[in-house]
């Protein structure tokens, strides 16, 4: 935990080398909370809209479609195989299968049913569960369903990568805040005293981030 | 403080406690509001359990397939639709295309002027003066030849325009004559090929009767 808390530390101080100065010991904040500032701000891209585009050109056939989604969502695809698999060759396989999927069922995804990103983890799932079956060890009946075990334990997986993706898509800042909070299991007052952001503005950012974070998730299962 | 914001304050505990029980006494009575403050609790749940792998994921590996596009459909018809920038950019095209046809057309297919305008700079030869010059406007299959400075024509004799490849090879394209001014402007169709005669000659003709050049230039061109 405290490696930890002093990398993430290292981090903001990285992202914000001209607003702390080193004192007696101390690093101090002096960034201006007159103009609030991002931390290298990530472009927040209009979800539905942009997925929406996403999903047209993959049903158009366009090549630099499939570069995109991959782009957007195989480091969730592939975290979420890795935890179901257990296993970076399998998954780096599967992976490859999934975005193949992808390009080849694009006509049928549906975006009444969920977001772009819960279809692709959705598909991963399958062919995890899929290459999971292959290792169920003979004999066996192969009308033989997977044992419940198996797929049951691939559900929660998909929910924490969704999350895990779409912190992705909050502020640097927020996420680093978000991070702080829930990972490096800080307090507030830790996270002000680390940062040098007054207690008030860490509350304040904190709570947006997460309502950010939400409304993003609702977007998601619309 | 937007409803949301609120509640993710009160879910993370940061409310003052007079807000945080006039929630909590909201909560208690309105499920929709409580449905929602059970999302985001779930939502912090999930924060709290997610792990170094979700914190910081691995970078996954480079995609190995390369779909090929869509095949292009092949029909007999199908509505055109065109941007407005697009068509703007046909039309242009489609012009310069026609330009380019109707100057191969005019000019007998390969010869005339050298396709769609090319303006040729004359230069004073043999005993013009040397403040004569002029310009040969090749365009659409005609020659325009633009002339000043040449002495006016006497009674009989006249200028003649040549399209030249040697002394002994070459074809008349017209003739002309120059007043007092020195000038002359003059269209003429053009026939000839410049590929074929690349260099334009204007000499000073006798009326004599002789068709052929007389070997007193007075304008000439480089070759083309």
């Amino acid at each position: 935990v405290v490696e930890r808390r002093r990398a993430t530390t290292a981090a903001f101080r990285a992202a914000y080398p001209e607003e702390h100065v080193s004192f007696a010991g101390y690093t101090v904040w002096t960034g201006s909370l007159a103009r609030p500032r991002t931390i290298a701000a990530e472009p927040r891209r209009p979800l539905d809209r942009a997925e929406r585009r996403l999903v047209a050109r993959l049903r158009s056939r366009d090549p630099d479609a499939l570069a995109e989604a991959y782009r957007a969502y195989g480091a969730a695809t592939f975290g979420l195989l890795l935890r179901l698999l257990r296993d970076r060759g399998a998954a780096e396989d599967v992976q490859q299968q999934v975005f193949v999927e992808v390009w080849r069922r694009a006509e049928e995804y549906d975006p009444r049913r969920g977001g772009i990103l819960t279809w692709v983890l959705t598909i991963a799932r399958s062919r995890a569960i899929d290459h999971l079956r292959k290792r169920v060890p003979e004999p066996r009946d192969p009308h033989d369903q997977l044992p419940r075990s198996v797929e049951a334990k691939t559900d929660e997986p998909i929910d924490r990568w969704r999350v895990a993706h779409m912190l992705g898509r909050l502020s640097a800042e927020e996420r680093l805040l978000l991070r702080m909070r829930f990972y490096e299991d800080m307090s507030q007052t830790e996270i002000s005293a680390a940062t040098g952001i007054p207690l008030g503005t860490v509350k304040a950012r904190m709570v947006r981030g997460l309502a950010r974070l939400r409304e993003m998730i609702e977007a998601e299962e619309a | 403080v937007s409803d949301r914001d609120e509640i993710s304050a009160y879910v993370l505990g940061d409310l003052e406690p007079a807000a945080a029980e006039r929630l909590r006494a909201r909560e208690a009575a309105d499920p929709g509001f409580a449905a929602e403050v059970a999302a985001v609790r779930a939502l912090v749940a999930q924060l709290g359990d997610l792990g170094p792998e979700e914190w910081d994921p691995v970078e996954p590996p480079p995609l190995r397939y390369a779909p090929q596009p869509a095949p292009r459909r092949r029909s007999w018809w199908r509505p055109v639709t065109l941007r407005p920038a697009l068509a703007v950019t046909a039309a242009v095209l489609l012009l310069g295309v026609g330009v380019a046809i109707g100057a191969l057309v005019a000019g007998g297919g390969g010869g005339g002027g050298g396709g769609g305008g090319r303006v040729v700079a004359l230069a004073p030869v043999g005993q013009a003066p040397r403040s004569a010059d002029g310009t040969a406007d090749l365009r659409d299959g005609t020659m325009r030849l633009s002339a000043r400075g040449l002495p006016g024509n006497a009674r009989g004799d006249f200028y003649e325009v040549w399209m030249m490849r040697s002394p002994t090879d070459l074809v008349s394209v017209g003739s002309f004559t120059v007043g007092t001014d020195g000038r002359a402007t003059v269209d003429m169709p053009v026939t000839a090929s410049t590929a074929r005669y690349p260099i334009i000659d204007v000499s000073l003709e006798p009326g004599d009767g002789n068709p052929g050049h007389s070997g007193m230039s007075v304008l000439r061109s480089r070759p083309i």
